[in-house]
């Protein structure tokens, strides 16, 4: 699970051409997804198969967010390349389900 | 626009700015909860560790009410901190948290008698806030 993400943000870090360490935004990313996942683990339940659905869960909320703040940053051409990239990609969030 | 200008223009740039202030901000919650426990953590063991001193200093006749005052200050400005983040929590955390807040300041009566019980509540008390920030807004 943890592959497919990184693989996944870092096709999106080279398509917005972002310009510091990507693998240090992702690892962020990543963090932050366990971490709020973490928030909401009913420690009454605690299987791994919980753990792995809070986590794809907060992965897709997260990115959902991500997305939405950086398109107006981007310019036209780089914007119909990001959506045609998740377009193509759509199976992505459909696996996490 | 030229594609030249559009490559070198505001949009990466900006994509990358955004992309780095959207993960801060994210990250900032988590380490302000930290901050937050380490701070109230010390509070607490302050309030425990000095409050022997303050205890024993009374039996001694010397006016020392206010080593006692500032541990049991100490002791309640740690809860409350912590409370921030416990009272979002299931009945069942919140009823530990508050078991193991109320319960500090009397360990210490048993501390003479057993020096480690001190640390356990110190550790209990930690344990607890650690917790309870998992669920600070």
């Amino acid at each position: 699970m943890h592959n497919t993400v990184y693989d996944f943000l870092h096709q999106v870090l080279t398509i917005i051409e972002y310009r510091d360490d990507k693998e240090t935004f992702i690892g962020q990313f990543i963090a932050v997804c366990v971490m709020e996942a973490n928030e909401q683990i009913n420690l009454k339940d605690s299987s791994k198969d919980t753990h792995e659905i809070l986590f794809a869960k907060k992965v897709q909320q997260n990115f959902e967010d991500y997305i939405e703040t950086i398109l107006p940053t981007l310019t036209p051409t780089t914007k119909t390349k990001l959506l045609d990239f998740l377009e193509s990609s759509e199976s992505y969030f459909g696996l996490l389900q | 626009m030229s594609a030249h200008a559009e490559h070198e223009g505001h949009g990466e740039h900006g994509a990358t700015a955004a992309s780095n202030d959207w993960v801060g901000k994210k990250l900032a919650r988590f380490t302000g909860s930290a901050a937050l426990t380490i701070g109230g953590e010390l509070m607490t063991t302050y309030g425990l560790l000095a409050m022997p001193a303050g205890i024993a200093a009374l039996t001694a006749a010397t006016p020392a009410y206010l080593p006692i005052a500032a541990a049991l200050t100490g002791s309640a400005i740690g809860a409350a901190i912590g409370w921030q983040g416990a009272k979002h929590a299931g009945i069942g955390e919140k009823s530990m948290y508050a078991g193991i807040k109320l319960l500090t300041p009397f360990s210490l009566l048993a501390k003479s008698m057993a020096p480690v019980s001190g640390y356990v509540m110190s550790g209990l008390s930690f344990i607890s806030t650690a917790l309870a920030m998992r669920h600070r807004k």
